[in-house]
């Protein structure tokens, strides 16, 4: 585990509610999406609301329990507590409510909108899952440099890279030359690799966990020429972040 | 002589008629040309729409048949439960069940008319017609027992210690839904003598009034009393609030009424007009003027030192008269000393907002106002996309909307330190692009935000706002420009912003290429239809000479062998841009199949998406094509991707040559060969109908 990761769970076992947030900011839609997922035609999205914070007050208590030498991937550690968070809330329903003939939920592998995995070293989640919390990794990596670079270095970017414009259509939205927006862009691309190291340092318990940047094209330490490889898996990134959070939005 | 002058006058006569004669019949011939044309247009659109025109109505007559039913059977349980309170003497209860009763009458015959007439006339693509009398009709149903029935049953209370329901002064008319502080809300007019009195304290006296009440005894806290009573005072000095009265168990205070629907509705009903091809003229020119109306509101919240904290769409309502905002719960002083707190709405509330106030930051040593730029831009997303920004300010615009626009949202969503630094700099970016001729072609450098040409904000403060008239001195009192409606079909902010002489051309508006593309829809059918038609016919005859001298170096003309290409490659696409591309590809129909591929891929994509954005269909890969074209697509990428350059003319002709036989489900290639678009070297299109075999 990295330094940056021992950091980051040590300021969620100290309780510091800036890390509570990050980790709230960064993994809360995908807690709410995959427990809706679940839970779908039996619990409403009131109900979703609540237990996702739910899962991150369990978090809390299973963060001192935490033990990084188990080797569980960190996607697999959350969605762990999200499921047990879940499975007990339905118990607690069913307990009060035996025999109302609701047939009961089922989080068994056998499942087919169920999790398959095991954090035992059984069946993973499903990729669907896997691809959501590497995009929000990946946004939460884009928001960061958002924040750090300037408005116009960031738009610069945004145009160029994460829309795919052309360098010349992009200079002449922004006032200015191609040189620019290219040397703009490329301070932007510099702050993200060193984004997506920092955002990746926190969120990853395995090697597993880090291979996922190079296997998306998001390569960190580039050779000389990668750039425009790097912004084309990038941009695919994105895309398909949004067009997910779109499709979700319309369902 | 007679003779003579006879044959002369009947020469004359013939001479005049072998004239006129000729004129009539070519004038007689456009006409029909004319006919024919607008007859094609006609068809056209509604081949064009009737797909998803039919799918809408097949899903609306049933949604509504269904409704109907259940309306009709909840009205005859409606009815049954009053009587039966009637012989039970329970006046309240009888009461509520014969509002629940008209309820679903209203309903009812709301179905009743779309199933009759609402619907068979949409497909018939008489649906903008409809907008107006639908968006008027359930107001019509709607409003006498809102504003008039109950009011009758309600006494009109008399003294000071008011029992929850009853307001000394007022006469209440109906509820309205409680909102998310728990507190009841209340439509009432005042009573003559409270009337006077407000008027002698220099206070406008509008039709209606809202009352917020909270009282102990149904549920309210005391933190909720506390901080509302606070926000009061805020409120107070914008002439938000007409009065108020705080006693020990219960408070209330008085708000004008705004009549209208809330913005997320306004959006909502915008973009069904739309479909998925974002807003158009007149509907974004009302989205523009909503939210620089929005702005120029909260320029005087904050010039008044004062926070709304809660800027969303459903606080927001859009009446006759323009936006207003309401729901002062959260309103508090910009320079207050207390610990910021999280409270307002997800997707409209900065992050950093609750960042800072998880760090117990004092909201004095902040800048609140830049809180309410960040919902003021969520809103405008929502407006423009019919959905809130599930990703802050890194949110995707999902559907076609102007650049410039677009930059407007992500200034005012953007971190902090970048953002607009007062609600009055937006308005002005806001102002610039309602002023504008064509929105589309305004690009962000042409803001004044980003040229540094912004006013202070207290000189923009002060302006009149795009509201087209101001029923009451709602904003401390300044008197706002009361513009007259005109009966046009633009909305009422279009309106006000014409009245204002906001229709100056820009310089900018004359330059853009992309203008052509959005102009032509404006046109009408048949002028668009001829001009298409002459486009295609000069694309077929300019496309077969330019196809011939590749095919033939030296030979001037092959008809025959130009007239076997499917594709054929357009006019002077030496060095285009995506602006150019896009025009051309808008002269195809929709659904049209649009290949956009080459060496590279990075500028592809973003094209393809634009071509989708289009309305009609890229492919991005052979997925979509038959497993036939497919092998010959990669063999003739291999190809492309074997010859020197593009520019080598027989490179070209291998290619044309090439997809002529391989691609006959295509309608048009875009072949990118370049590090971006402005490298494209091939695009063609498919020829005219009748000269394909």
């Amino acid at each position: 585990m990295h330094d940056l990761t021992t950091r980051f769970v040590g300021r969620l076992r100290a309780r510091d509610p800036q890390a509570w947030f990050e980790l709230w900011e960064t993994f809360g839609p995908i807690l709410r999406a995959q427990l809706a997922r679940w839970g779908r035609g039996r619990i409403g999205p009131e109900t979703v609301a609540d237990l996702s914070q739910e899962t991150l007050t369990a978090l809390s208590s299973a963060i001192d329990r935490h033990d990084p030498s188990k080797g569980a991937r960190f996607s697999t550690w959350l969605l762990a507590i999200a499921k047990y968070t879940l499975s007990d809330e339905m118990d607690k329903r069913f307990a009060q409510k035996r025999g109302s003939g609701i047939k009961p939920l089922s989080l068994s592998p056998q499942d087919d909108d169920g999790p398959r995995f095991d954090v035992e070293g059984g069946e993973r989640p499903d990729q669907e899952y896997e691809a959501q919390v590497f995009e929000a990794k990946v946004d939460a990596a884009l928001r960061q440099v958002e924040r750090s670079a300037g408005f116009e270095d960031f738009e610069a970017f945004r145009q160029r890279v994460l829309e795919g414009q052309g360098g010349r259509a992009v200079a002449a939205a922004l006032g200015t030359s191609e040189a620019t927006i290219s040397r703009r862009a490329g301070r932007v691309r510099e702050a993200l690799r060193g984004a997506l190291s920092d955002v990746f340092s926190k969120y990853s318990f395995t090697e597993e966990d880090w291979d996922e940047l190079p296997r998306n094209g998001l390569e960190l330490n580039p050779k000389k020429g990668q750039d425009a490889s790097f912004d084309e898996a990038l941009a695919e990134v994105w895309l398909r972040a949004s067009r997910r959070r779109q499709q979700k939005g319309r369902s | 002589m007679n003779v003579i002058g006879g044959g002369i006058l009947l020469l004359f006569f013939l001479a005049v008629m072998a004239v006129i004669l000729p004129a009539i019949l070519v004038w007689v011939a456009v006409r029909l040309v004319g006919l024919v044309f607008r007859i094609f247009g006609m068809s056209n659109r509604t081949l064009r729409h009737g797909g998803g025109n039919l799918m809408r109505f097949v899903k609306g007559m049933l949604n509504d048949a269904l409704s109907l039913v259940s309306g009709l059977v909840a009205a005859i349980l409606a009815l049954a439960m009053g009587l039966t309170n009637i012989l039970l003497l329970r006046g309240r209860t009888v009461r509520h069940y014969f509002a629940a009763l008209e309820d679903e009458l209203v309903a009812v015959v709301q179905c009743a008319y779309r199933l009759i007439l609402g619907h068979p006339l949409r497909l018939l693509g008489m649906g903008p017609a409809l907008a107006n009398l639908e968006e008027r009709m359930p107001q019509m149903l709607a409003g006498p027992r809102n504003l008039e029935t109950q009011g009758h049953d309600v006494p009109m209370p008399q003294t000071t210690n008011s029992t929850p329901g009853e307001f000394e002064g007022y006469r209440v008319l109906s509820q309205l839904p409680p909102g998310g502080s728990g507190a009841l809300l209340h439509v009432a007019r005042a009573t003559p003598e409270k009337a006077s009195e407000l008027r002698s304290r220099g206070v406008s006296v509008p039709d209606r009034v809202v009352i917020k009440a909270f009282s102990l005894d149904t549920g309210s806290t005391l933190p909720q009393i506390v901080r509302e009573s606070r926000a009061l005072e805020a409120a107070g000095r914008l002439g938000l609030v007409l009065e108020h009265r705080l006693d020990e168990s219960s408070f209330h205070y008085v708000m004008p009424f705004m009549a209208g629907d809330t913005l997320d509705v306004t959006a909502k009903r915008l973009h069904e007009r739309s479909d998925d091809d974002g807003l158009q003229h007149g509907d974004l020119q009302d989205a523009i003027g909503h939210a620089y109306d929005l702005t120029r509101i909260l320029a005087r919240f904050h010039s008044e030192g004062l926070w709304h904290k809660d800027i969303k769409p459903s606080n927001l309502i859009v009446g006759p008269t323009g936006l207003q905002v309401v729901d002062l719960g959260l309103v508090t002083p910009l320079a207050s000393a207390m610990t910021l707190t999280t409270h307002g709405t997800e997707y409209y509330r900065d992050p950093e907002l609750v960042r800072l106030a998880m760090k117990g930051v004092k909201v004095h040593q902040v800048d609140g106002a830049k809180f309410d730029i960040y919902g003021s831009g969520a809103v405008l997303y929502t407006l423009l996309e019919n959905s809130f920004p599930a990703h802050g300010s890194l949110s995707r615009f999902n559907r076609p909307s102007p650049k410039a626009l677009q930059f407007v949202v992500r200034k005012a969503m953007a971190d902090m330190d970048s953002r607009y630094s007062a609600a009055a700099h937006m308005s002005q970016d806001l102002e610039y692009l309602l002023k504008a001729e064509d929105v589309w072609s305004v690009l962000p450098a042409d803001l004044p935000s980003y040229r540094g040409g912004l006013a202070t904000p207290m000189e923009v403060s002060h302006r009149a706002p795009a509201t087209a008239q101001a029923p009451y001195r709602t904003m401390g009192g300044s008197d706002w420009a009361a513009v007259p409606s005109e009966p046009d079909d633009l909305g009422p902010v279009t309106r006000a912003a014409q009245a204002a002489g906001w229709n100056s051309p820009t310089p900018q508006g004359q330059r853009h290429l992309g203008r052509t593309a959005r102009r032509r829809k404006r046109r009408g059918p048949f002028k668009a239809l001829a001009l298409a038609v002459m486009g295609l016919l000069s694309i077929t005859f300019y496309g077969a000479r330019f196809t011939s001298l590749f095919n033939n170096p030296g030979v001037s003309d092959s008809a025959a062998q130009a007239s076997d290409l499917r594709l054929r490659p357009t006019a002077d696409l030496s060095n285009p841009d995506l602006t150019v591309i896009l025009a051309e590809l808008n002269k195809l129909s929709p659904q049209s199949l649009v290949l956009v591929t080459g060496p590279n891929r990075t500028s592809a994509r973003p094209l393809r998406e634009e071509i989708s954005r289009a309305g009609l269909t890229p492919v991005a890969n052979d997925a979509s094509l038959s497993s036939e074209t497919s092998r010959n697509w990669i063999a003739g990428a291999q190809v492309q991707r074997g010859s020197s350059t593009c520019d080598d003319p027989a490179a070209r002709v291998r290619l044309i040559a090439w997809q002529k036989v391989s691609a006959p489900e295509l309608d048009a290639l875009v072949w990118l060969t370049g590090e971006d678009l402005s490298r494209t070297e091939v695009l063609l299109f498919k020829a005219a109908q009748g000269s394909e075999d």
